[in-house]
């Protein structure tokens, strides 16, 4: 399966949550050396090793 | 180098796009010309542009169609309560009307049809006239004078012979009306030419004057209901206008064009022509009364309304007895209108309330169902390279 | 009296029943049941002179003005 499109309040929301999980001391999954949660939380979205998803029904 | 216009058509037959865009974006690369490299980049642009330009789901477009609307029917209230004439035929404007269309009223306070004609009958002003006349209700007062005659206890009727034949109708089609119309005997004198007599069935003045009341509601030609027809030049076609609307009647009467004839009242339209036909009626009504105010409303707020409308096959309007009545929630029926008795009904019922809905959960304070609150992240096990 | 068709209205878009087997793929499409379809009554004038019977999916062909052309499904009930 390729990368999955989300739309803009799931992207939002994933970002959301993964900036506060590193924002709380959580490994940053790619190589930065930025200290901005929320930058690291949106690149990390763009590689796509952020390891939240959404759930649909 | 530019590309050929088939190659342009096979790059882009493809793509998930409107016709409208796909045809714009065809016309405009030929016109330009350009070369592959540049169209698989105006592709990517166009298709980038398209993807957000497009409603993503958990947005809330309801509210946003309900306030687009509604910001300018503020400004309507203000403004108007006018009547403003089509071809000397008043028609109500403004927010009224609008409430009237959102209402789904079975008749609204002026209904109108815009009658367009078969070809043959168009471009022929007496023949439009013919039409004309055919759909007009006629009564007694248009083509005669009654005189209530107390000594003879009759009713003499005076008919006036060039509007008759203007009208194109004779006096023994007038005396059949009356007698079916009336059930009485009437009997015309050889003495005098275009007369009427009308004697009641027992000769009392109480029937006599009763009858002279009845006479005018009879309909001796055309269609009852239609009060007035204009005729109107629209280019080089004669077009006529009704005050007073009866779709069904009109569309089988000779020379007239069932495929462009119009009214406004959405619930006719929608019990002769379906409601795919009163769903472009709701929208095209809407626009007009928008328009007409000098308001721009995008059509895609009025075009969600009206499938809202007309979604569960039958016109229905937004309001108590329509959309907001019909909601599943107790909370979100009672937060619209009589609350205590809906809460009241709920309890004695004991029904459960399952919080689906926005008014639901911010009644009871919790996050809605709408754009981020209508997401829920799962963590994903693994963790890197994307999803399995 | 006249025969008039609805169909050739101005204002009735295209409408037409669609095949029994294509009717798995659309819901699959748009990943919904028959039940959420939107309704057409099977008493509607177009309906009827379709002779659609309860159950079957209308296809209708509407022409829109903002995208030119576009379908939408009606599910026929009582």
């Amino acid at each position: 399966m390729s990368k999955q499109v989300y739309t803009r309040y799931e992207r939002a929301r994933i970002v959301g949550a993964r900036s506060l999980q590193i924002s709380m001391g959580a490994p940053v999954l790619i190589d930065d050396e930025s200290t901005d949660s929320l930058y690291l939380a949106m690149e990390e979205l763009d590689r796509d090793v952020i390891p939240i998803t959404v759930k649909r029904d | 180098m530019a590309i050929s216009e088939a190659t342009i058509e096979s790059m882009i037959k493809d793509l998930e796009l409107p016709n409208n865009i796909l045809k714009t974006l065809r016309d405009d690369a030929l016109k330009v010309g350009v070369s592959k490299k540049e169209m698989e980049a105006i592709i990517e642009r166009v298709m980038e542009s398209y993807k957000y330009a497009c409603v993503e789901p958990c947005e809330a477009v309801g509210v946003v169609s309900a306030q687009s609307i509604g910001e300018p029917g503020t400004q309507m209230t203000m403004r108007t309560f006018h009547y403003a004439g089509v071809a000397e035929i008043n028609v109500t404007l403004g927010l009224p009307r609008l409430i009237e269309i959102v209402d789904a009223r079975k008749s609204p306070s002026t209904p109108m049809m815009t009658v367009a004609l078969d070809e043959g009958y168009s471009t022929d002003r007496d023949k439009a006239k013919n039409v004309a006349w055919d759909i007009e209700a006629t009564h007694i007062e248009h083509l005669a004078d009654v005189t209530t005659d107390l000594a003879n206890m009759q009713l003499i009727i005076d008919l006036n012979g060039k509007i008759l034949y203007q009208r194109n109708m004779n006096i023994d089609d007038i005396a059949d009306k009356l007698r079916d119309g009336l059930g009485v005997k009437i009997s015309s004198p050889d003495a005098v030419e275009n007369q009427l007599i009308i004697t009641p069935d027992a000769p009392s003045y109480r029937e006599l004057l009763q009858l002279a009341k009845n006479i005018h509601a009879v309909t001796l030609k055309g269609i009852e209901g239609v009060k007035r027809v204009v005729i109107r030049k629209d280019g080089d076609e004669y077009t006529l206008y009704t005050e007073g609307s009866a779709l069904k009647d009109v569309l089988l009467i000779e020379g007239v064009d069932a495929t462009r004839t119009y009214t406004n009242n959405i619930v006719e339209t929608y019990e002769v022509f379906g409601i795919e036909a009163a769903r472009n009626s709701i929208i095209k009504e809407a626009v007009d009364t928008l328009n007409e105010q000098g308001l721009t409303v995008d059509i895609r707020h009025l075009m969600l309304v009206a499938d809202i409308m007309t979604c569960d096959g039958e016109v229905k309007q937004i309001g108590r007895h329509g959309i907001s009545g019909e909601k599943a929630s107790v909370f979100a029926r009672a937060a619209f209108e009589v609350t205590v008795n809906h809460l009241l009904d709920a309890g004695m019922r004991g029904d459960v309330d399952e919080l689906n809905g926005v008014t639901e959960n911010i009644i009871v304070g919790q996050p809605i169902k709408l754009g981020t609150g209508d997401v829920r992240l799962i963590s994903k096990r693994s963790g890197r390279a994307g999803l399995t | 009296m006249r025969k008039i068709s609805l169909l050739d209205h101005n204002s009735v878009p295209k409408h037409e029943i669609i095949q029994v087997d294509d009717i798995k793929s659309l819901l699959e499409k748009y990943q919904i049941e028959k039940g959420q379809l939107p309704k057409l009554k099977e008493s509607d004038p177009v309906a009827k002179e379709l002779e659609a019977a309860v159950g079957d999916i209308v296809k209708i062909t509407r022409i829109s003005q903002t995208a030119d052309e576009s379908l939408y499904y009606r599910l026929v009930i009582e």
